[in-house]
């Protein structure tokens, strides 16, 4: 499987921002500095359960809910 | 004058505190931030810096050097005080164990009710805040995740030193020190901030990934699936025991939008690298190699203030590693004299909180 890495991100991104442009970048950021840099995973990315369980836990400290699927 | 800096070398806890106070004069503070060198009683100086200033909230941390307006010093207690034109509110919150996650979380519950919004309704450009933590227990990076998964507000800080003692850091709180510890300060201001991150450093064309390491301690045993030390010493040009004396000028930075976030080496352990920094595997950091602080420095505040048309205080974390430099390159009257027009305090720190934690920056907050 591919691709969830990127979903999770870009819900990530969509959900802490909630449409203020300017705050992508500190989003990002944060990201990259926990050990996941959003440039390198795009929809063909490998499904990595380290770096998927890494980012869940993430999300939920944001009080954000990532579907199953 | 809507902000105050004023510092003393009394060692004597009551006669520092008749010294600082008598150089405020009439001044009114709503708010005052001390730091102090670690040859004060942690618990006597909050006590009576809170009892000396009872219209105001206080807090600071312990040091290992002071910075004010136009001098870096040592032995030191530097003090801002702020007044109700620049800070129209404050509220601190004590993290009293940095091992315990979820009293970061009951800080910003607290910090909601008391401003009685949702932290995703305040004004991003009025509220901020501050964090000093303990700079020798190495949860910076826990604590500083946290932060930014709750919240977008900008939090920035410093680690709090011990004057290179590594015995025991203190935070100080309304009246408490602290130590294991971390406070949190969400100010509103009247006229907003900024944030200046600069470090002086570029980037050299040489990436190390890191492939093996203990998060926790802060240990990267593998950079491109080689033993720590020699990559770093190969990416360097050097022998091993040559790169063993880079360390200072030559650290590595995770690159975010073309700005190095700095993690500096401590040490080699055997073949491995200790950081004052974690770093995750997978990655990828670039070689770094030291450029002049005082001239970078001046620039980026000669362009905050081009860009902001005025600042009227700052609040400068200045990495110890920062100030070693200087100190070797007997620059640091020149350093401090870049802060003389501006009102300044500042310490140097064991690490600099800014979106994450980080070395060898001065990381600061410009008060609008």
């Amino acid at each position: 499987m591919a691709g969830k890495i990127k979903m999770i991100i870009d819900r990530i991104v969509e959900v802490k921002t909630n449409g203020v442009t300017s705050l992508v970048p500190m989003t990002k950021a944060k990201l990259i500095l926990i050990g996941i840099n959003p440039l390198k995973y795009d929809e063909t990315t490998a499904d990595d359960p380290d770096i998927i369980d890494k980012l869940i836990k993430y999300a939920k400290e944001s009080g954000i809910e990532i579907a199953s699927k | 004058m809507n902000i105050k800096t004023v510092i003393t070398h009394e060692q004597n806890i009551e006669k520092a505190m008749e010294d600082l106070k008598k150089q405020l004069e009439t001044f009114n503070p709503k708010l005052v931030i001390y730091f102090a060198s670690s040859i004060y009683s942690p618990q006597e100086l909050s006590d009576k810096m809170q009892s000396g200033f009872t219209q105001a909230q206080t807090f600071g941390c312990s040091t290992s050097g002071e910075l004010i307006s136009g001098t870096i010093t040592k032995n030191s207690i530097v003090l801002m005080a702020l007044n109700d034109k620049i800070i129209s509110d404050a509220k601190i919150e004590v993290i009293e164990n940095l091992s315990e996650l979820d009293q970061v979380k009951s800080a910003f519950v607290s910090f909601e009710n008391y401003y009685k919004a949702k932290l995703n309704e305040l004004d991003l450009d009025k509220y901020v805040g501050l964090i000093l933590i303990d700079g020798l227990r190495g949860k910076e990076e826990r604590i500083m995740e946290k932060i930014g998964a709750l919240t977008n507000l900008t939090f920035v800080g410093g680690s709090a030193g011990d004057d290179l003692k590594f015995s025991q850091t203190y935070v100080f709180a309304n009246g408490k020190s602290y130590t294991n510890a971390a406070i949190l300060i969400l100010l509103k201001t009247n006229n907003g901030f900024d944030i200046l991150k600069t470090q002086s450093f570029n980037p050299l064309n040489k990436i190390l990934k890191v492939t093996k390491a203990n998060e926790a301690k802060r240990e990267v045993m593998e950079f491109n699936n080689n033993p720590a030390i020699v990559e770093y010493a190969i990416a360097l040009g050097k022998s091993t025991e040559e790169a063993k004396n880079s360390f200072m000028h030559n650290p590595i930075g995770l690159m975010i939008d073309g700005q190095p976030y700095v993690r500096s080496p401590q040490q080699a352990k055997d073949n491995s690298m200790v950081f004052y920094c974690n770093m995750s595997e997978g990655m990828e950091l670039s070689l770094l190699e030291g450029t002049d602080i005082v001239n970078d420095t001046k620039k980026a505040i000669a362009a905050k203030e081009l860009e902001l048309g005025k600042i009227t205080g700052i609040i400068n974390f200045h990495c110890i590693l920062r100030t070693l430099g200087l100190e070797d390159s007997n620059k640091s009257d020149e350093y401090g004299k870049i802060f003389t027009a501006i009102p300044t305090i500042g310490f140097s720190t064991y690490g600099e909180q800014y979106i994450g934690h980080m070395n060898q920056t001065s990381t600061m907050l410009l008060f609008k």
